[in-house]
């Protein structure tokens, strides 16, 4: 298993990740009209909120949405 | 994320991840449930140093552009910013006061952007831990009710932090 080629590879990814997200958030706002912009800048945001925190992606728990009752309107966590 | 917070052990993970609970939901739960879940005050602390946010007064309204002939919608709404100042032992120092939050409005269906907005909100010099921000995200009305979906339907209003998982709120606004 090269790992050290994986862990490298891990690195490279994750220094270019900002620069590609902001590149396809430039675009996502200018296409408003496009479909699933809004989900993709939503999932700008947890992304950040991955690299911010350091923790792995499989936590996110974008799917998981809970119910809460108190709020006037429908609300979910996610 | 629950297994980054210093002092979080194994099993507290566990129970959490078993019961589908986040980090709101811990920040929302009672000193009986936080006891049950066996949370060292180091780790407790530092999730109560994470502030909460919610949006309260959610307004919708609608105006048509008399030049243009657009008809424009405004989501309104105040983004609540509050931190809890309980700890088991008393003592609580919030690492920073400054948090950006991420609002962005769009349709259930087919995923529209319709609006979206950068939030900072500081919380220095808040007596009382919490702060208000008021909140405006105007949009193209003709858009959402395209993709808005049934019964008279909706846009989904969704405040996202900048940097903590699990906190994340979304809203169905009624289109009316």
């Amino acid at each position: 298993m090269p790992i050290s080629d994986y862990i490298n590879d891990t690195k490279s990814v994750m220094d270019q990740l900002p620069r590609l997200l902001a590149a396809m958030e430039t675009v996502a706002f200018n296409e408003c009209t496009a479909e699933y912009s809004f989900d993709l800048l939503c999932m700008f945001t947890v992304v950040r909120q991955v690299i911010n925190t350091r923790s792995m992606v499989s936590n996110i728990r974008y799917e998981a949405f809970v119910y809460s009752a108190s709020s006037p309107f429908s609300s979910f966590v996610i | 994320m629950l297994y980054k917070f210093p002092g979080m052990s194994k099993d507290a993970v566990k129970k959490l991840k078993k019961q589908n609970a986040c980090i709101r939901d811990v920040l929302e739960m009672n000193d009986d449930e936080v006891k049950s879940l066996g949370l060292s005050v180091r780790a407790l602390n530092e999730i109560r140093a994470i502030p909460t946010h919610t949006a309260a007064n959610i307004s919708m309204t609608f105006e048509t552009d008399k030049t243009s002939g657009k008809n424009q919608g405004t989501v309104e709404f105040d983004l609540i910013v509050s931190r809890t100042t309980k700890s088991r032992n008393g003592n609580l120092k919030p690492r920073r006061d400054d948090y950006s939050f991420f609002a962005a409005l769009g349709t259930p269906k087919s995923g529209f952007l319709l609006s979206q907005d950068n939030v900072k909100v500081s919380l220095n010099g808040q007596k009382k831990g919490s702060a208000t921000r008021s909140v405006a995200l105007h949009f193209d009305w003709t858009l959402a009710n395209s993709c808005a979906g049934a019964n008279g339907g909706h846009v989904v209003l969704r405040v996202l932090s900048a940097d903590v998982q699990g906190i994340d709120i979304e809203y169905f606004v009624p289109l009316k």
